[in-house]
């Protein structure tokens, strides 16, 4: 019967458009199959002592209980802590593999830790499971991001996403988690779309929570799915007094406040006032006015929607990218809410190929540790036998040069991409299109009702 | 190379249609040639920046650095020096005034053997008994310069040398007594023909106690009488160099007992093996006429202190290592002019490149810049050069104890073909260990293969 009712379908269908479907499906199909083929070939074969931490901290959770000793990524953590608890039957004799400093603070994995774990019987089956929610993760971005544009962009959109050089090198060679955040990320903005504003803001919280690049998102949401301006002021002082009981809870349990602590302790946010110009004997840092700035105009313009969000938040993240220090593994962060402009217009691909040229330029600025020491598991004589690429870089131009040239260059083109965006925008170009037919999009709410 | 792909590429048009354009083969050739390239040679610095200048030193005669070479093929220095801008009448405008640098192995600062500090005779250590008429002793090495020509042993005579008593200088000569041998900080100035008590001997000088309780070391060549020795050790120490692989006899040295120094480096010396770079060896030492009571004995460490090596007794290997050091014979890797030197006004360094020279990996190594008409101002900093190892100048014995602003070129080869064969065994290995893992892979990839070929098929069948 099934077939019967899809034949009288492709039957009402003209054959051309039934054509272009099925060459569409198979582009999809075989998006997805490259993807993941060059992901499978990387999983069991690399990784940072990053990712071996995690899952130490993990093991220190599941074997001794410490299941909140490490305070820096709770959110994270917690969900390395479960994924752990699923793996560990299907790795034999995995006791002895993991590290005991992993949980110290400035300390981290000893040498003779690292080594005891490459020398695992069951490696490679051990980093495939570690990098498993990963792979899931830039799965179900990939799908979420197809869901978010029209269907004759999705193609290009999942490729962008999913056969992208920056997220494949986070997820699977790096072996480091953020792709998990984008996903909240991601679903809360299909959630609100769909209506589902108030779920779809906890999902971002979370993911802000877990790392913090989407807290820098979050006024675009509150603004860009708002029923009215009461709403989101209200949202947002709800928001503010969450964070408040939350704070004083912490501070009443521990006596440490976890917003003092972020603040005085956590080194990313020494990483966002780092950039900035001297007026007089003061410095003014360039990233929090870039960001207010952004914000402010962002704020004065018709931006209801997704578009707006989207808009709003590729913008932002690719001013974080460009304006503050970054670790390689950040800048995925770049990717997911650029892909939708990036699909609509060819320059944007191009200077996003730049960018990741540049990007692979840069990694050498931190040698073979991001490089050539990812392919330890596939051994270690072998990866001492090739030259830091930082050390190639100085042979062939004087540190001082290079490196100012090749970052100067990558935030460049990252602000240009970020500019590209806020005109696309303005122009009335639909990076999220008709698609889903959302509650929000299309049918702005007249705040004037609303009130 | 660039001859075989072009001819490749001219055999492939003869077979393949040609499509419109003549594009077809100079992607692959540019990239086969780029990998060719890439595969034999990669220029490697051995720091990635230059550190930061403390200040400069006045080199009059010459100053140096050693520093840890962690690659292949050295092929330049650069150096932070001051160039002078200004020339007075007659002068020849020289970067450099005619100084020179050169580049020298420098083993013996190599902190990889187990006798490391040549002033230190830790307790930890111990002698190993008289070494008499039948009895061997060894020790397994891995040399890592060319050159070796000579082990480096400790050794004791049991007071062969004086017994304790009373010593007296020479007359009209006098002594410098110092905390240490050779170039221990002085003590004092005692005047010749002083009678003053000694101890023991030590690399062939006495140890003396001053009348105000005070010790230190004079030369015994400094003394015009000493106490008779407690004894006269016998007959000759011989040592004997073999290649580990095969156990072939390379060399053989023999010292007589007679004419060692009590609780002193003695070498054994021999003709220089020119290919030693990275070679593995072991020697044996044996006495011929040392009977006990008349036969020396070396120092070695209880504890395995040379992972790379074992320590003999008789046909096996017992615990702990010798206290030795392989010697080697001086050689000088580069010796250039450094007013040919390219100067950067960018990072005010003076680069000097060369034809890669080596074998310089994992070694130490020396440079030496030596004046020329006029002195060269080079700078120093705190952060010494990898290795490290402070500068000296023989100008100024009290340099400051950073390290000359350096950095070395390399043109390292890298073995891309070897690498790829690495990389695909290090897959295989991880594949092979685990047959779940494998099955589970070659599930998951025909699964997604056979849905992309079924999405195409349906592609085609509705003539897309």
């Amino acid at each position: 019967m099934r077939t019967i009712a899809r034949e009288r379908r492709q039957r009402a269908i003209p054959e051309h458009a039934q054509a272009a479907a099925g060459r569409e499906a198979a582009l999809v199909a075989a998006i997805w199959v490259a993807g993941l083929l060059v992901r499978l070939a990387l999983m069991p074969a690399t990784f940072h002592s990053d990712l071996y931490q995690i899952y130490s901290r993990a093991n220190d959770a599941v074997t001794h209980g410490a299941w909140l000793s490490w305070s820096g990524q709770v959110i994270i953590q917690q969900v390395h802590n479960l994924w752990f608890l699923v793996i560990e039957r299907w790795l034999p004799d995995n006791s002895a593999i993991w590290s005991s400093y992993s949980g110290v603070a400035g300390i981290g994995a000893q040498p003779s830790e690292l080594e005891r774990f490459l020398s695992y019987a069951y490696l490679g089956r051990a980093l495939f499971l570690m990098k498993l929610p990963y792979l899931v993760a830039d799965l179900v971005n990939g799908w979420l991001l197809t869901r978010l544009v029209e269907p004759r962009w999705r193609a290009r959109v999942l490729a962008l996403w999913w056969l992208n050089p920056l997220v494949i090198y986070t997820s699977m060679m790096f072996g480091r988690h953020d792709s998990l955040s984008i996903v909240a990320v991601l679903a809360a903005i299909v959630l609100a779309r769909r209506g589902a504003r108030l779920a779809g803001l906890i999902l971002l919280g979370l993911g802000g929570l877990a790392r913090f690049f989407p807290v820098f998102a979050l006024p675009f949401y509150i603004a860009a799915y708002r029923r009215s301006w009461r709403q989101a002021l209200l949202l947002a002082g709800v928001i503010a007094t969450l964070w408040l009981c939350l704070d004083l809870t912490v501070l009443g349990l521990t006596g440490q406040s976890p917003t003092l602590t972020l603040l005085g302790r956590y080194p990313h946010v020494r990483y966002l006032i780092s950039l900035a110009l001297p007026v007089g004997d003061e410095m003014v840092p360039l990233l929090p006015m870039g960001y207010a700035l952004l914000l402010l105009w962002w704020l004065n313009r018709p931006n209801q929607g997704t578009d707006a969000f989207l808009a709003g938040g590729a913008a932002t993240m690719l001013l974080l990218i460009a304006l503050m220090p970054f670790n390689p593994q950040y800048a995925i962060w770049a990717v997911p809410l650029l892909v939708p402009w990036l699909a609509l217009d060819s320059r944007l691909i191009l200077a996003h190929a730049a960018q990741i040229a540049l990007y692979v330029v840069w990694l050498a600025r931190w040698g073979s540790n991001v490089t050539w020491d990812l392919f330890q598991p596939l051994g270690k004589d072998l990866v001492e036998r090739l030259p830091d690429p930082q050390l190639v870089a100085a042979a062939l131009l004087p540190t001082e040069v290079w490196q100012p040239v090749v970052r100067g260059l990558f935030a460049a083109v990252t602000l240009w991409l970020a500019w590209r965006v806020l005109v696309l925008w303005r122009a009335g170009m639909p990076a999220a299109g008709a698609a889903g037919g959302g509650t929000g999009d299309h049918a702005p709410v007249n705040e004037e009702q609303a009130c | 190379m660039l001859r075989a792909i072009l001819q490749a590429r001219r055999l492939m048009r003869g077979h393949l249609p040609r499509r419109s354009g003549s594009w077809g083969l100079w992607p692959a050739a540019l990239l086969g040639l780029a990998l060719y390239l890439a595969g034999c040679r990669a220029p490697v610095a051995l720091v990635s920046s230059l550190p930061p200048s403390a200040s400069t030193i006045t080199v009059y005669t010459s100053a140096s650095q050693p520093f840890y070479s962690a690659h292949d093929g050295l092929r330049g220095i650069q150096l932070r020096v001051n160039v002078p801008t200004e020339f007075s009448p007659g002068q020849t405008p020289a970067l450099t005034g005619g100084a020179s640098l050169r580049v020298t192995y420098e083993p013996d600062l190599d902190p990889r053997y187990p006798d490391r500090d040549f002033y230190a005779w830790p307790e930890s250590e111990q002698w190993l008994g008289e070494l008499v008429d039948g009895r061997t002793v060894g020790q397994t090495f891995r040399s890592l310069y060319p050159g070796l020509n000579g082990i480096t042993l400790r050794v004791s005579t049991y007071g062969a040398d004086f017994s304790p008593g009373t010593g007296r200088l020479r007359e009209g000569q006098p002594a410098i007594v110092r905390e240490a041998p050779f170039a221990g900080r002085e003590v004092t100035v005692l005047p010749g023909g002083t009678e003053v008590e000694v101890r023991s001997a030590r690399e062939g000088w006495a140890e003396v106690i001053l009348p105000d309780g005070r010790r230190g070391y004079v030369d015994q060549d400094q003394f015009a009488s000493l106490p008779p020795p407690s004894r006269r050790n016998t007959g000759e120490v011989i040592l004997r160099l073999y290649r580990l692989s095969d156990g072939a006899l390379l060399r053989e040295s023999r010292l007589p007992a007679s004419t060692l120094h009590d609780q002193s480096h003695v070498t054994f010396a021999f003709e220089p093996l020119p290919d030693s770079y990275r070679q593995e060896y072991r020697f044996t030492l044996t006495a011929a006429g040392a009977r006990p009571g008349s036969a020396v004995t070396f120092r070695f460490s209880p504890i395995d202190v040379y992972p790379e090596g074992s320590r003999l007794e008789g046909n096996g290997e017992a615990d702990g290592d010798l206290i030795f050091r392989p010697a080697y014979a001086e050689r000088m890797l580069v010796e250039t002019p450094l007013d040919q030197a390219l100067w950067s006004g960018l990072t005010g360094v003076l680069e000097v490149t060369f034809e890669p020279t080596g074998p310089t990996r994992d070694c130490y190594l020396r440079v030496t810049i030596q004046a020329g008409d006029r002195p060269v101002i080079v700078h120093w900093s705190w952060i010494r050069p990898p290795g490290g190892l402070p500068l000296s100048s023989a100008d100024d014995p009290g340099a400051p104890a950073g390290g000359l602003v350096l950095n070395a070129l390399y043109a390292e080869d890298v073995p891309v073909l070897s690498v790829l064969g690495g990389l695909a065994r290090g897959y295989a290995r991880l594949f092979w260990r685990d047959p779940w893992l494998t099955a589970a892979y070659i599930a998951v990839v025909a699964g997604a293969l056979a849905w992309v070929a079924r999405r195409a098929r349906e592609s085609w069948s509705h003539g897309g």
